[in-house]
């Protein structure tokens, strides 16, 4: 589940990067903006079954790759 | 000039040169012009008082110049079809003519009803009773139709006149002529030795731009090498075809010419035989043209632009160093014959420097669309404004037409500019963005060499956009592959730079690298096939 989190995200992104570096920060980076996160909470309802919505979240909790995985874990644990 | 009684001397006065080479296959003067009086016999009789255009089928056979002259001879239009065109547009434009016959150079691969085959032309051009000269188009018929692709699908045939055709070849033949004097006197010397120029032909008999190198070729009594499809695909085959050719006047787009740049040989020392270089069909890069000149610096290099419906091109400039380092290319001064107008959105004529949609007015403006009104008026106006308009020496029953080219420029100084295609401008979160402004950009960030910038759209809205961009690259080193880390750090590198000279939202969330664009039939950015990539 971790891959497919991951594998959406670097779609998302259109970088690979993402599965190798996960603590790049996706914004710095301009890997990520705020369509894109919106886009990814809609895809993560739809593929997970999970709801999260865009202002229970600050953007430091998301940034990276693997802070957005671990979000997205405990929502579904 | 008339284009016809140029060809009628050159087949009188120099009837054993060559006029058109093709592999082996080859074709002199006179040949030409009496295999086409006797093919055009036999049109005459077998079409009778039908005045329909004729499609002509095939790809570089030179047969295909007999087929094009019979049928002017035969006062009827020509429409050249490529076999590089796909089944369904051939059956377009062959329901759109609908005429009985269809003359073919190559094999009827699409069952084409009333094909004329190359063996049946071959014969009757030796033998059939040559047609009556009071027969061949008038300056105002139509010459030939070529057709460009619709927005809508459908493709639109562009006639263009006898008189069209005789006025932008006065400006091309002019173009030649000052690139030669130009000359640096060791090319000079070479040409001294040859009494016919060579001229290369890539475009496509369907796309216009083959008129530049074919109509110039022809008026100037010239030799068309052509170089086919399956050699243009192979750089090795192309190389050897383009040495073996000993073309002096390059005619192409600038892609063909970058494409085959990649070659390291590809030099004004290995090539010495190219003194002239005409671009058209596409925007040619500041870089190309600038690297171009460094490899050529003995031969004029020449920009060209203009739509199909003015006859191929309408401006044109002589590539210097005062041009360089500016920005973007001009595309030049307006030929004897033409004005360039620029019409902002209000309809209000642009000021100096201000942008807008260009338009053409003058004597090599296409009376219109083939069968097709509602186009035409869409684009051709009333031309009430330009010195033409009022013309005493021109037929006063004919109004003057203006055509909107739906490109997008400015005039500054005297010299046009051509931005990009108005329907290149997308919005973008409400931002409006000019897709060729950023591929300009692109392409003067060192180490890139070409560069297509395509929307991404999600559910048909734009959502961001994407890069496609080739590496300058030596075509015989091997392919260069990056692992991701290094692909991200090339991509970080490019979006940093581009965000020096562009906003934000100009720049492209996505940069995917590869090792070639995707062409056209007709040797331009394929942007349709990207477009269907991201």
């Amino acid at each position: 589940m971790e891959k497919k989190i991951l594998e959406m995200i670097a779609e998302l992104c259109g970088d690979e990067i993402v599965l190798e570096d996960g603590d790049i920060n996706l914004l710095e980076n301009d890997l990520i903006d705020s369509l894109d996160y919106t886009d990814l909470l809609v895809q993560f309802e739809e593929e997970f079954g999970i709801v999260m919505s865009p202002s229970e979240l600050t953007r430091e909790q998301m940034d990276t790759p693997n802070k957005i995985v671990e979000q997205v874990m405990a929502r579904v644990a | 000039m008339n284009i016809l009684e140029k060809i009628e001397n050159h087949g009188k006065m120099q009837g054993d040169n060559i006029v058109m080479e093709y592999g082996a296959e080859k074709l002199t003067y006179s040949e030409l012009w009496e295999k086409s009086d006797r093919l055009a016999g036999w049109i005459s009789e077998r079409l009778g008082d039908s005045k329909k255009p004729v499609l002509v089928y095939g790809h570089k056979h030179p047969m295909m110049l007999v087929c094009f002259l019979a049928c002017v001879k035969s006062g009827r239009a020509y429409c050249p079809v490529d076999i590089s065109m796909p089944e369904q547009r051939i059956g377009d434009i062959a329901e759109a003519v609908d005429n009985d016959i269809i003359l073919g150079t190559e094999e009827n691969t699409h069952n084409l009803k009333g094909y004329v085959s190359l063996d049946e032309i071959d014969r009757i051009s030796k033998e059939h009773t040559p047609v009556d000269y009071s027969k061949r188009v008038s300056s105002e018929d139509t010459y030939y139709i070529i057709f460009t692709s619709g927005s809508t699908g459908k493709p639109k045939g562009v006639e263009i006149s006898l008189e069209n055709l005789n006025n932008f070849t006065d400006w091309s033949v002019s173009l030649v002529e000052d690139s030669q004097e130009g000359c640096h006197d060791e090319m000079r010397d070479i040409n001294s030795r040859k009494s016919q120029l060579t001229f290369m032909n890539q475009a496509p008999f369907s796309f216009d731009l083959s008129v530049m190198d074919l109509y110039t070729c022809l008026a100037m009594g010239g030799r068309l090498y052509s170089i086919d499809k399956k050699t243009q695909q192979d750089p090795k085959l192309l190389m050897d075809e383009l040495r073996k050719g000993e073309i002096n006047v390059w005619v192409s787009t600038p892609s063909f010419a970058e494409m085959t740049m990649a070659n390291k040989e590809f030099n004004g020392e290995e090539f010495d035989s190219i003194n002239t270089f005409l671009f058209c069909g596409e925007k040619l890069g500041a870089d190309t043209g600038k690297r171009l000149q460094e490899l050529f610096p003995n031969s004029g290099i020449y920009n060209t632009y203009g739509p199909t419906e003015s006859t191929v091109a309408v401006t044109g400039i002589k590539l210097d160093d005062s041009l360089f380092g500016k920005g973007d290319l001009p595309i030049g001064r307006p030929k004897p014959g033409t004005e360039i107008y620029i019409f902002t959105e209000d309809g209000s004529i642009a000021k100096e420097g201000e942008k807008g949609e260009i338009a053409i007015a003058g004597n090599t403006v296409s009376k219109g669309y083939f069968k097709n009104r509602e186009k035409t008026s869409e684009v051709f106006i009333e031309d009430n404004i330009s010195s033409f308009h009022d013309s005493k020496d021109s037929d006063e029953t004919k109004k003057a037409m203006m055509y909107k080219t739906g490109d997008e420029g400015y005039i500054s100084n005297g010299l046009v500019y051509c931005t990009g295609r108005i329907d290149l401008q997308i919005k973008l979160h409400g931002y409006r963005i000019e897709l060729g402004d950023i591929e300009s950009n692109l392409k003067f960030i060192e180490g890139i060499s070409q560069a297509c910038v395509v929307p991404r759209r999600v559910d048909g809205k734009i959502r961001n956009l994407v890069a496609f961009v080739v590496e300058t690259s030596d075509a015989n080193a091997p392919r260069k592959t990056y692992d991701s880390s290094t692909a991200f750090q090339k991509r970080k590198e490019i979006r940093d730079k581009l965000k020096c000279q562009l906003p934000d939202y100009m720049v492209p969330k996505k940069i995917v690298f590869v090792d070639s664009l995707p062409m056209t039939i007709n040797g331009k950015v394929d942007r349709k096939k990207l477009e269907a990539m991201v």
